[in-house]
């Protein structure tokens, strides 16, 4: 197994957002500035580092009854941790993620990662795994934000771009996130020379790899 | 028997430790967080009202936050209105000493950027100044309607409470 696979997988191939859409919430709606995007991703990969380390160390401990309350234990309390310590050193950033930022504890990139990876692998991979996952995670977010709000309000990361074109509110609004969502995806999908499958099946789906189902032989 | 018992020892386990470690967490971050909050509201008064002696009230109004007065007999009052998204407004309204609005500021903002957030804008606040009772009048921002509507209701709760307190608070 080689380490850096784990890593960059994440980032286009496997992108949790792009590729696996998963996390659908946070990205359309903390994403009208880019700077939202890029502190959403950070503290999303911080959780996700650290969930993966604690549930790989635990992974023989917990019982299979109980997995899914302990995970979301684990993931809740780095959530509040990094909400404390987001309110103490970046509190601009910390009221305009507001709810977010509790809501990553159900972010389902984050609980994907640790039935999916964390819970059956050593804890290097798994910590290369979530930062991969949480860097593909904020990339994204980071694009989006930004390409929402050089369209939508003519600034980036806050500051005013010259010569800019009159921006289109449109952009800013939900309805211009799933458009640039959409743009988006079909721009990795050109980029990963990616085409649909020609027979649905657990092949086409880019968790196969991992997912116990496929290696079965699983039909649809 | 065994598998009765483990499972949910092992979640109570992680319960009581993830708790625990919370627990630190919160005492080493507490006062950073206050500190930052005060920070925060001190900068917002300073930016309008400039340097004085702000002391808070312990009296507290129906739908205002809080109630700050300066040794110039200025009152400033802290509210959180409703804007396009619930709560979306928190602003610093001052009175002057003759009964009329003298500045707003915000202190947060959760309105739609790039349409709920122009009534920061410095020709929509110009409006508010000089108001000195519960009916008035000022233009809405087209594209705004529902920020601005939030401005206003902040605006009348706030001459409505100084109007009906005025003694108690000057006092």
């Amino acid at each position: 197994m080689s380490y850096s696979r784990e890593f960059f997988k994440g980032i286009i191939k496997e992108n949790p957002t792009l590729v696996g859409l998963l996390g659908m919430c946070p990205t359309l709606a903390v994403t009208t500035q880019a700077a939202n995007g890029l502190g959403m991703g950070l503290a999303t990969t911080f959780v996700l580092i650290g969930s993966n380390l604690v549930i790989s160390l635990l992974r023989n401990v917990i019982p299979k009854s109980v997995k899914l309350p302990c995970y979301i234990v684990i993931i809740a309390g780095f959530v509040t941790l990094i909400e404390f310590l987001m309110h103490g050193f970046v509190p601009d950033l910390y009221s305009a993620l507001g709810t977010f930022l509790s809501l990553i504890t159900v972010n389902c990139i984050i609980l994907g990662r640790a039935e999916m990876f964390a819970c059956k692998n050593k804890v290097l991979p798994s910590i290369l795994d979530g930062a991969g996952m949480g860097l593909g995670f904020t990339l994204s977010l980071t694009t989006m934000g930004s390409i929402r709000e050089i369209l939508g309000a003519g600034t980036w990361f806050g500051i005013d771009l010259p010569g800019s074109i009159q921006p289109m509110t449109f952009f800013i609004m939900p309805a211009g996130g799933f458009f640039v969502l959409g743009c988006v995806i079909a721009l990795v999908n050109k980029i990963a020379h990616k085409k649909p499958p020609a027979t649905l099946g657990c092949a086409g789906c880019p968790n196969a790899a991992s997912c116990a189902a496929a290696k079965e032989g699983c039909e649809s | 028997m065994r598998e009765k018992i483990v499972p949910p020892l092992v979640l109570m386990l992680i319960c009581i430790c993830v708790s625990g470690l919370l627990v630190l967490a919160n005492a080493a971050t507490k006062d950073k967080i206050r500190a930052a909050q005060e920070e925060k509201l001190k900068q917002s008064l300073v930016d309008v009202f400039g340097e004085a002696d702000y002391q808070t009230l312990e009296q507290t109004y129906e739908g205002v936050t809080q109630v700050i007065r300066d040794d110039k007999n200025r009152v400033i009052f802290d509210i959180t209105v409703d804007g396009y998204a619930k709560d979306g407004l928190q602003l610093l309204i001052g009175i002057d000493e003759s009964g009329a609005v003298c500045g707003i500021s915000i202190v947060s903002i959760g309105e739609t950027p790039g349409l709920g957030t122009k009534v920061q804008g410095d020709a929509f606040l110009e409006q508010f100044n000089g108001i000195n009772s519960a009916a008035f009048t000022v233009d809405t921002i087209t594209g705004a309607t529902y920020s601005s509507n939030g401005m206003k209701k902040a605006v009348e709760t706030v001459m409505k409470t100084y109007l009906e307190n005025k003694e108690a608070i000057l006092s």
